[in-house]
């Protein structure tokens, strides 16, 4: 009877010792996947590189006109990106400093100088982003 | 024991391999979206085309070369509308393009040459240092008062930081 209940014990702490060593290694690889997919999740996020892609197009656009050019871009997939509820002019123009913001959200913007120093008019209507450059 | 013992080589083998995943996937999706997007060729290239509309017009070598002074950044922003500044912020409104304007004979003898902006981007650019700016060169023929010329621009951008 000693023998058998010694015997139950003796396997039971076998058990639930490889029980928590089972438990730590799911738990350190889910912690482990779940870190790397988030961090997938954050860097492939388009929308960084959506902002980089068109405050560069723009700046590239205005350096490449003259004074009277008129020009219109389709921004859709820019503007499926802005976040709900941001309010501001997603892509800017800053006549004085010579600067192109574009921005989807309140916490993320990207800035592009460029070096044409004429007077930009911008416009967003519908899907078109509007350019009109001036003397 | 031994059994123990090599159950923990087996668990610093298996966390050496995640780790040797991890850095893998992190260094391959850091080099995919991280990257940013070089476009300093380009503007190297519309900087040298906004400069000779500015001062070539029909051939002829306009009076906005000799107006341009050398080193004058208000010069070539009143008389070409070219700002050379950087205002975002990264570069603390430090400038980031240079120009080397010259004018050389049909004997290749150079006459005259103006620079603007940094125009030591050039001599770094040669040594391809670490710091490695885009640049575009065009050499175009003109007439300065009736006497054939080339009038050579080099255009240099810096930017390393968004471009690279």
């Amino acid at each position: 009877m000693l023998d058998v209940k010694s015997g139950f014990f003796k396997m039971n702490k076998k058990a639930i010792e490889l029980l928590g060593e089972t438990s730590i290694y799911i738990i350190f690889t889910l912690a482990f996947l779940a870190i790397l997919i988030l961090f997938i999740t954050l860097q492939s996020s388009p929308k960084m590189l959506l902002q980089q892609k068109t405050a560069k197009q723009v700046a590239l656009l205005i350096d490449a006109s003259r004074a009277g050019t008129e020009i219109k871009i389709d921004i859709e997939e820019f503007l499926d990106n802005v976040e709900k509820g941001f309010n501001k002019k997603p892509i800017r123009v800053d006549n004085d400093l010579n600067i192109v913001t574009a921005q989807l959200s309140d916490n993320d913007f990207y800035k592009y100088s460029y070096f044409n120093d004429l007077n930009i008019d911008l416009e967003i209507s519908g899907d078109y982003l509007y350019l009109k450059i001036n003397e | 024991m031994n059994k123990k013992a090599g159950q923990r080589v087996l668990v610093f083998y298996w966390i050496l391999i995640m780790v040797i995943i991890a850095v893998g996937i992190v260094s391959a999706v850091w080099n995919v979206f991280g990257a940013n997007m070089d476009i300093r060729e380009a503007e190297a290239g519309l900087l040298k085309e906004r400069l000779v509309d500015c001062l070539v017009k029909e051939g002829k070598l306009l009076d906005s070369y000799e107006k341009l002074d050398s080193g004058s950044l208000d010069s070539l922003n009143q008389i070409c509308k070219i700002d050379l500044k950087d205002n975002t912020g990264k570069y603390k409104e430090t400038i980031q393009y240079g120009i080397i304007i010259g004018l050389r004979d049909i004997n290749d003898n150079y006459y005259s040459d103006k620079s603007f902006g940094d125009w030591t981007l050039g001599v770094t650019f040669q040594e391809k240092g670490k710091h490695f700016p885009s640049w575009h060169r065009r050499s175009v023929f003109v007439l300065d008062n009736d006497k054939k010329a080339f009038l050579e621009i080099a255009t240099f951008v810096d930017k390393n930081e968004k471009n690279t």
